[in-house]
């Protein structure tokens, strides 16, 4: 078992049940962050904002497990795949959301905070593609004892590795980008 | 792949993303401190700025953007002028005498506190030229001290540089050294907001 797969797919399994938890509690405001974006069909928008939760919090549940060594290889790799695609999806989307709505402050409607769709959340959701493609492509499998890296030593590096890449990759958005209300002169006076 | 290996291209990662994060963050606090610095009760950013050049690197208003900067030109360069002010004339034809104004690629535009007619005829031969009559609000916005002055945008409205000339002051050589940082700065975002793209 690869640390960097069962890191990767730890990490984009612990963005994507947070995104998903969000996105159930709160599809109203999925649905008003798509009206927003102004690039789907308005038709569409109430059922993509009822159903993207639980995908991801499915995709999430199959990363974690996986990472774990509970679920089989196979049915992980393509649960795996499907976590990329829908992860580079988002980056597709966001990316033309931003240049349509060039100027103007969206939310990003990502389930990760209150944040506008920026520069910074086509980058994270890229991140979390590339995360998700790593944990499929990387050789998985049993954990098993290494020279001088026990199971456990192994299972604690990949936790925090795993950890640390979703707390970064998740906050990067709201980290890099500052207010426009910090920026702008609004009501500038003497 | 080891799994030493592994670890460390995990740590390396992990690191970078953090740090990028943190970077963020330092510079939302950095700018936050500078507001506070400005009084702690100021409701809006800038507002407890004094003169304009405490103001650069902040983005105006996307109303006053919309009249003041030229949008086919990469910077436009405001001169701040009073009708009947002497040192107003000099300073405007100097600048139209310019080469970067006279071709356009600086846009300038007047704002003035009366009238825009004398300002129109001193910077007559500048390419790109406009004029805001009646500007003392907006004046009174950006903090300007006295006229003339001078303030540099680029493209998105963000304050760039800002200076109030005197008889002897060389406009040319000022555009060109702030036209150069500007170069330099290009590869870096174009406001205080970091953004890739």
């Amino acid at each position: 078992m690869s640390v960097l797969a069962v890191a990767s797919a730890w990490a984009v399994g612990l963005v994507l049940l947070v995104s998903g938890l969000s996105h159930v509690r709160a599809p109203r405001s999925t649905q008003a962050a798509l009206s927003a974006h102004d690039l789907l069909p308005s038709s569409t928008h109430r059922w993509l904002a009822l159903v993207l939760g639980p995908v991801e919090l499915v995709l999430a549940v199959a990363l974690l497990a996986g990472g774990l060594g509970v679920l089989g290889g196979p049915v992980a790799r393509v649960l795996g795949l499907g976590a990329a695609l829908l992860c580079l999806g988002f980056a597709a989307y966001l990316r033309v959301v931003l240049r349509r709505t060039a100027g103007q402050e969206v939310p990003c409607g990502c389930g990760l905070g209150a944040t506008p769709v920026t520069g910074w959340s086509v980058v994270r959701a890229g991140l979390l593609g590339a995360l998700a493609l790593a944990a499929v492509t990387l050789p998985t499998g049993p954990w098993t004892a290494l020279p001088g890296a026990p199971v456990w030593a192994q299972a604690v590096v990949a936790a925090a590795g795993g950890l640390a890449l979703a707390v970064g990759t998740a906050a990067l958005p709201a980290a890099r980008a500052v207010p426009a209300g910090l920026t702008t002169l609004t009501g500038a006076a003497r | 792949m080891s799994f030493t290996a592994s670890a460390l291209v995990l740590a390396f990662v992990a690191i970078a993303l953090l740090a990028l994060g943190l970077a963020g963050l330092l510079r939302q606090v950095s700018l936050l401190t500078q507001q506070l610095d400005g009084g702690v009760a100021a409701p809006h950013p800038g507002a407890g700025a004094r003169t304009t050049r405490e103001l650069v690197g902040f983005r105006v208003p996307g109303d006053l953007a919309a009249e003041l900067v030229d949008p086919a030109a990469p910077h436009t360069l405001l001169a701040f002028v009073s009708p009947g002010c002497s040192s107003c004339s000099l300073t405007l034809r100097a600048l139209a005498a310019d080469p970067q104004v006279a071709d356009g690629s600086v846009a300038l535009t007047l704002v003035s506190a009366g009238s825009c007619e004398p300002g129109l005829r001193d910077a007559e031969g500048s390419l790109r030229l406009r004029c805001l009559p009646q500007g003392r609000t907006v004046m009174d916005r950006l903090a300007v001290p006295a006229t003339p002055y001078l303030a540099l945008l680029d493209a998105s409205g963000t304050l760039r540089a800002a200076l109030l000339p005197e008889e002897d002051t060389d406009l040319g050589g000022w555009l060109r050294q702030v036209g150069t940082t500007l170069q330099q700065a290009a590869a870096r975002p174009s406001t205080r907001e970091d953004r890739p793209s």
